[in-house]
């Protein structure tokens, strides 16, 4: 199946085109970057930091970062196709996406638990704090696998 | 600049680079860490200013710059090592002379905020649709910061300027 998976048109352009695997990585970078991003900044405010701003203000924002995630979703799939044999074999990849699936339930869960709490009774239970801060660290640990994949 | 790239190539840093096992790949990580931090702060204070998001209280935004520069100095930092690393790879490279001219130009729109906007920014209301000149700002910096950081992960696809 995933030998298939190499042989697809989208495989062959990103593994074999000029330009088709620099593209996809520099997407898959800014993805990164606008989903752990905001993310972090929402976990840091449950956490306390900036506190001027409401949590609930905050959360049409991480609306915001999911569009990173499907950036992500879609030209992480699009690297995959290109090395899909090999990927599978890859122990840090494979961390990676169970890491990335940990930090996704983490974060409706956390974002369904704010969106109950208003701008007068914003209150956060020590849960989701904890969940926070773990969410922080299974993301750091999501790039930390990702980047191992190159070397490992 | 073959002259300055043989500078830094003998001194104790470029050594340092080169012989320590898995010092790079740590650096890299670092390196993401670091453009999330930046890029995500940028992004609620930049997006703020352009006028989206209006229920977030536009004068509190600015508490998370340090952030922004907690993001910047992780960066700094590491990129300035990766450029110890391997000075002839980078100096030379059009990805990474344009990033830089990137980062200069993000550094001067700041500035031009500054002068042109950040006192006025006292008066203004919490839920503000900030002026044609704000947004302009916010926008050409989310631009920059973008830029800086597709051109930074093309660096080893593209050639020599």
């Amino acid at each position: 199946m995933f030998e298939q998976l190499e042989m697809t048109e989208i495989a062959l352009w990103v593994g074999e085109s000029v330009w088709g695997y620099p593209i996809m990585l520099s997407l898959h970078a800014l993805g990164l970057a606008i989903l752990v991003g905001i993310f972090s900044m929402f976990y840091l405010r449950i956490l306390g930091a900036f506190s001027g701003i409401s949590l609930p203000a905050f959360l049409p924002l991480v609306k915001f970062a999911w569009v990173g995630f499907v950036i992500n979703a879609v030209s992480g799939l699009a690297l995959f196709t290109s090395q899909a044999t090999t990927f599978v074999e890859s122990l840090p990849f494979l961390i990676k996406i169970g890491l990335i699936s940990l930090g996704v339930i983490f974060a409706a869960f956390i974002q369904s638990e704010v969106r109950k709490s208003d701008e007068i009774n914003e209150h956060v239970s020590v849960t989701i704090k904890c969940l926070a801060g773990l969410s922080m660290v299974v993301w750091i640990g999501a790039i930390i696998s990702g980047r191992l994949i190159a070397y490992l | 600049m073959e002259q300055f790239g043989k500078l830094v190539e003998s001194t104790a840093l470029h050594e340092w680079m080169l012989t320590t096992e898995w010092l790079w790949p740590w650096l890299e990580i670092i390196h993401f860490f670091g453009l999330s931090l930046l890029l995500g702060a940028l992004l609620v204070i930049d997006l703020r200013m352009a006028g989206f998001f209006r229920q977030i209280n536009i004068k509190v935004t600015h508490s998370l710059l340090p952030w922004v520069f907690a993001g910047f100095g992780l960066n700094v930092v590491t990129g300035v090592l990766f450029f110890f690393g391997d000075p002839m790879r980078y100096a030379i490279n059009i990805g990474f002379q344009f990033k830089m001219g990137l980062i200069v130009l993000a550094g001067l729109n700041a500035l031009w905020y500054w002068w042109q906007i950040h006192d006025e920014m006292n008066s203004w209301a919490p839920d503000i649709n900030p002026p044609l000149l704000a947004k302009t700002i916010a926008i050409v910096s989310l631009g920059c910061w973008t830029g800086v950081l597709l051109l930074g992960r093309l660096i080893p696809y593209v050639g020599t300027g």
